[in-house]
């Protein structure tokens, strides 16, 4: 029965793990105040209204006691933390007028390939804390489809941010929500028009380059009625030796009709605290989807939304979890049915290896009168080797009859029968562990647009390479 | 474009936790130190057991009472649970034993307390001369202290919290069941509980020991009055602490059915320790009570050992039901199973909080969770919420909760084959609950229980609500 407790290995070297030295043209100083907040707000040259919704943001932060259940939080240090970094002095319309060090950055990334290969409909590039690169193809713009980074929104379009800005999550929603909403920086603005149909990805990158940074973008989708638009956006970031902090706040309006799919995949480096509130209501007839892939960070504690306001709005959360050394992906999804006839289902796989701990947190809850619900959730986690650790926190509040609710979880190993099956066929150990553990998270894989298909099996591959001798 | 509403804020749990929580009602510390001493003196206790009883109620009084923001007990309706130490030893006299709702046809032993005084006690002459000890708890620390003292405490019940170690000091109501090694006890060994009639507090105290290689069915049957004890307002409070130890391949089957009077608030601290190769089962029947919280820890420590948790409920009024349950695995190659079923009327609520622990050492565990919640009405509502936390890799555990009305195939099937529409529903309400309530060894008790949850539930219900 020992067939898959190899001994311990480290992590292979983390692959994103170069750094630019990037002269930062604005920095503000450590530590969080009213100062640094207004200072934010001076800088971005911001409408009243959001100045003192910041400020009234970063109380709600202060009065906030540290949440007591989830991942480790104890040794974050608010005060040692830069809440806002900017590198370059203005969003720039083509990528040739884009700095040649942060264009090196991103060439690491693959970014501008992608776009050319006409893969993507348009990218943004959020560089610490400014988005730095935005285009969107010309079609797209000629039918009136929004996508800015959320401060350029804020200048050209103040009225409509301002419609739908904390709507969705209300800036003492939570703690790190409230400190988003009181630092906040960059992140995507989209809108699309009713009846629009964006036909391939917008996609959006996340880095952060500097030590003891805090990332704090927003992001706000809106999709008008009967309108649809599929958001990706992957986060990387360079090792540094002190722990940052990356606490984002997504916003998605789902109106009557609509279908909003938005995946996240998030890589970043071990050492990143990754605290994220990110939900979405689906009016009427709506499809709201969230993939989420967790693959690195320190901690990552993150529960994509989904509010069904209205009768056949449809929520769906695929998620998909790799924990390794030194890892805690506490990790979930939250949907709430509060209107009849409204369906959901939570699909979600985890990995632990390598002494890693994952964690499925979740929330189904349907109110008193929506009726004719129905909703399956399925967990299911896979434990790579006796170290780890696998969690599953699986929360029903469910107050109406009429309903179908169903949840299943399981956890195991690799199975033997299976392992020795591969290996009969003449596979190492090592790859048929690997075969299974593709078959294992499949469902989600094949989910993702192409290109990050690829690029999650090479990250899990690249993960199990610590792990599995 | 209109700003989107907020999400529809109906019965909102979380607001209902504001609710202030009943308030602390505490006796003095000195007065709580001299009611121990009453209470143990009251009841002939040797010194031993009075130390042991001012030992927890110093635990007790160094832990605070649950804030209600703990996972446990969060979804619990904190004004309806009182958080108060009063005990106070029943009357001296209370004449002949009266006829008990859950009383046998047939026993190998019984014990009977009403309102927490001992009024009848029988034991099976072969079975006595066998070794087999059942007595009401203080009197057992009398006769027998060596064995009273092994066992008592031995698991972490009186540890749990200040309702765990309030328990331990100040229950008036004991029994004491030991099995010694090798016995096997044919016939269930029964301890009625009879409410006390005049709504003062109850804190009963039950320690079943069954030694290496013995067998036997513990069954514990409460009854209160049908509607309620009390017109001033203030519940009931019945707290009881249930220590189940079975050593090395031995086999406990333990049953507890409750009909408390419907205004009481119950809360159960129940412990077991699975030895070596040991088996448990523990089967929980909840009809009465306002609230109705039981606390059930599995403690599977030794390998090869294996425990049962089923429990079923029925539902009515206001009633709030919770099981809060623990399958803890630190021993190699044991396995577990909870099973809770229950049905739903009104306005009545449930709450399945199960945890599966697997410690490092738990390889080769089995354990599994599942929770189902009918809901007959509207109103009603249930939290089945099965957790796992795996340290280990070689385990196989799964869990699976569900929640729904009466399914609509099942009537139609029946119904297409000439049943009325509701014998049809009783019909499935019963086999829905049948495959707990048929576990319990005795067929007198299954009966009546069957009456009572029957009648629990207004079946026929709602027929066909569709």
């Amino acid at each position: 029965m020992t067939t898959t407790t190899t001994p311990v290995t480290p992590r292979s070297e983390y692959e994103f793990g170069f750094h630019d030295d990037v002269e930062a043209l604005v920095k503000l100083p450590k530590g969080l105040s009213a100062d640094i907040v207004n200072t934010i707000s001076d800088i971005k040259e911001e409408p009243d209204w959001m100045r003192r919704l910041r400020l009234k943001a970063l109380d709600h932060f202060n009065s906030r006691p540290m949440p007591h259940w989830g991942g480790e939080l104890g040794d974050i240090d608010f005060n040692d933390i830069h809440y806002y970094v900017r590198a370059t002095d203005r969003d720039e319309s083509s990528w040739d007028d884009v700095p040649g060090y942060i264009k090196d950055t991103y060439d690491k990334l693959g970014i501008p390939e992608a776009e050319k290969q006409g893969l993507l409909a348009g990218v943004g590039a959020q560089y610490d804390s400014e988005v730095v690169y935005h285009n969107i193809r010309e079609d797209l713009e000629e039918k009136g489809v929004l996508f800015l980074g959320t401060d350029q929104a804020l200048r050209e379009h103040p009225d409509l941010v301002r419609e739908y800005f904390t709507t969705i999550i209300p800036p003492n929603d939570n703690k790190f929500a409230a400190l988003n909403t009181a630092v906040w920086s960059g992140g995507s603005f989209i809108y699309v028009p009713p009846g629009v149909e964006v036909d391939i990805p917008l996609q959006a990158y996340f880095r952060i380059n500097s030590e003891d940074m805090g990332q704090f973008e927003r992001t706000l989708i809106i999709a008008d009625e009967g309108a649809s638009v599929h958001y990706v956006e992957g986060c990387t970031a360079p090792i540094y030796s002190s722990d940052s902090l990356h606490s984002a706040v997504v916003e998605i309006i789902c109106k009557p009709g609509s279908n909003v799919r938005y995946t996240t995949i998030q890589n970043w480096s071990n050492n990143v605290y990754n605290l994220v509130t990110k939900r979405a209501v689906a009016q009427r007839d709506a499809v709201m989807t969230w993939v989420d892939g967790n693959l690195g960070s320190k901690l990552t504690m993150k529960y994509p939304a989904v509010y069904l306001m209205e009768p056949g709005a449809h929520g769906e959360v695929l998620s998909i979890a790799s924990a390794g050394q030194g890892q805690h992906q506490d990790a979930g999804a939250k949907i709430v049915h509060a209107a009849p006839n409204t369906t959901s289902v939570i699909t979600s796989k985890s990995l632990s290896m390598d002494g890693g701990r994952s964690t499925y947190r979740g929330l189904l809850k349907v109110y008193e009168g929506a009726e004719h619900c129905r909703s399956n959730v399925r967990c299911d986690a896979l434990m790579l080797d006796e170290h780890s650790r696998s969690d599953t926190y699986p929360t029903m509040e469910i107050d109406e009859k009429q309903v179908d609710i169903g949840h299943e979880a399981t956890v195991s190993k690799v199975g033997d029968e299976q392992l020795f099956y591969l290996m009969a066929r003449g596979l190492s150990e090592g790859e048929a562990t690997k075969m299974i553990v593709n078959g294992f998270v499949e469902p989600i894989i094949k989910s993702l647009p192409l290109e990050y298909a690829v690029e999650m099996n090479r990250l899990i591959e690249l993960q199990m390479d610590g792990a599995i001798g | 474009m209109a700003r989107l509403a907020s999400p529809v804020r109906k019965r909102d749990r979380m607001s209902e936790a504001a609710l202030a929580p009943a308030p602390v009602q505490d006796l003095p510390a000195a007065r709580l130190v001299d009611l121990v001493d009453e209470i143990s003196s009251g009841l002939d206790e040797p010194t031993w057991l009075r130390d042991w009883r001012h030992a927890a109620l110093r635990r007790a009084l160094d832990t605070p009472w649950p804030s209600g923001k703990e996972e446990e007990w969060r979804r619990t309706p904190p004004e309806r649970l009182p958080r108060r130490a009063e005990s106070a030893l029943p009357p001296s006299s209370n004449g002949a034993a009266p006829t008990h709702l859950f009383a046998p046809r047939d026993r190998a032993a019984l014990l009977h307390h009403v309102g927490g005084r001992a009024v009848n006690a029988a034991l099976r002459s072969d079975l006595e001369a066998g070794g087999l000890l059942l007595a009401p708890l203080s009197q057992a620390a009398r006769e027998h202290p060596a064995l009273v003292q092994r066992w008592l405490g031995s698991t972490h019940a009186p540890a749990f919290d200040r309702y765990g170690a309030l328990g331990a000091a100040l229950w008036t109501q004991g029994m004491f069941c030991y099995v010694p090694a090798g016995l096997q006890v044919d016939h269930s060994v029964f301890h009625l509980t009879s409410q006390p009639a005049d709504g003062s507090d109850l804190w009963a105290y039950t320690l079943v020991a069954a030694e290496r290689e013995s067998a036997v069915s513990v069954i514990e049957a409460a009854a209160g009055p049908a509607d309620d004890l009390r017109d001033d307002g203030r519940a009931p409070f019945v707290h009881h602490t249930v220590e189940l130890a079975a050593e090395d391949a031995a086999n406990i089957q333990f049953a507890t059915v409750q009909r408390w009077s419907q205004d009481t608030a119950a809360l159960t601290t129940a412990v077991a320790a699975i030895g070596r190769d040991a088996q448990l089962r523990y089967n929980s029947v909840s009809i009465g009570a306002d609230l109705d919280k039981q606390r059930i820890d599995l403690e599977l420590a030794q390998p090869g050992g294996h425990a049962d948790l089923h429990g079923v409920f029925a539902g009515r009024g206001h009633q709030h039901i919770e099981h809060i349950t623990r399958q803890h695995h630190s021993g190699l190659n044991a396995s577990s199973e909870l099973l809770v079923r229950g049905v739903l009327t009104d306005e009545s609520h449930a709450v399945q909080y199960g945890v599966i622990r697997i410690d490092p050492g738990g390889q080769k565990t089995s354990a599994f969770q599942t929770m189902r919640n009918l809901l007959l009405d509207a109103g009603a509502g249930a939290d089945p919420i099965p957790i796992l936390e795996i340290e280990a890799d070689d385990v196989k555990c799964s869990h699976a909760a569900a929640v729904g009305p009466v399914s609509a195939d099942q009537l139609f099937y029946l119904q297409s084959r000439g049943i009325p529409p509701a014998i049809a529903e009783r019909m499935v309400v019963r086999g829905f609950l049948a495959e707990v309530v048929d576990e319990i060894a005795d067929q007198h008790l299954r009966e009546v229980i069957d009456e009572l949850i029957e009648a629990q539930l207004q079946i026929p219900h709602t027929v066909v609500s569709e």
